[in-house]
């Protein structure tokens, strides 16, 4: 998540603004009294290793999947009442 | 190795070709064709392009294969028995485009993210 993009989000600023920052949001959502700009930032990865010898087997796999998400909320003008990122 | 696609490619000169504040809803839909997702929000509409890439790359090697083709005696694969080896890794993401119709149908904001072209393949 770009942490120096995020931080010059602020309250009051529109829609747009937060589209030409940020780009576009994974997720767009509608709710009560707005809308809702939800960024995932995804990192995925899988690795495994099989080892049988004989009779006895060894196996390990490891699967990384790391989120970072930033909610932005809007109001029906279209401008930013509150964010949160995590 | 396997590579999955979902969805349409996003041609980025296409997008160039929308402007904010001069373009409307009907240039959208001609330049970059219907959109995957279309919400409806106070203030206007929303278009949502996707295209998604999934890169699998697995490697499997199984010793008693291979040592067949050096022992002729079959001595060293009876020694090796099952031994295997496997590797997997995924590498996924997507393209997306994003924009925001007003309420006069002209386009207010538009953004791009291209992230597919140098998926890695390992």
């Amino acid at each position: 998540m770009p942490a120096d993009l995020v931080a010059r989000l602020e309250q009051g600023m529109s829609k747009v603004a937060v589209l030409e920052l940020l780009g576009p949001p994974d997720t767009v959502g509608l709710r009560l009294q707005g809308s809702v700009f939800i960024y995932r930032y995804h990192n995925e990865s899988d690795k495994g290793l099989k080892l049988s010898l004989v009779r006895a087997s060894f196996q390990y796999e490891t699967s990384d999947r790391r989120t970072a998400r930033l909610v932005v909320f809007f109001d029906k003008k279209g401008l930013i009442t509150d964010f949160a990122a995590y | 190795m396997v590579k999955h696609h979902q969805g349409n490619p996003i041609d980025g000169k296409k997008v160039a070709l929308i402007h904010k504040g001069t373009s409307t809803l009907s240039d959208v839909l001609a330049v970059l064709g219907a959109p995957l997702e279309v919400h409806a929000h106070p203030d206007g509409r929303i278009l949502v392009y996707r295209y998604r890439a999934r890169n699998v790359a697995e490697l499997g090697i199984e010793a008693e294969t291979i040592s067949s083709f050096v022992d002729v005696t079959q001595t060293l694969s009876a020694m090796i028995g099952n031994l295997s080896f496997r590797w997997s890794h995924i590498n996924a993401d997507e393209d997306r485009v994003v924009v925001i119709i007003g309420r006069d149908q002209i386009v207010q904001g538009i953004a791009y993210r291209e992230a597919t072209r140098n998926l890695p393949v390992f």
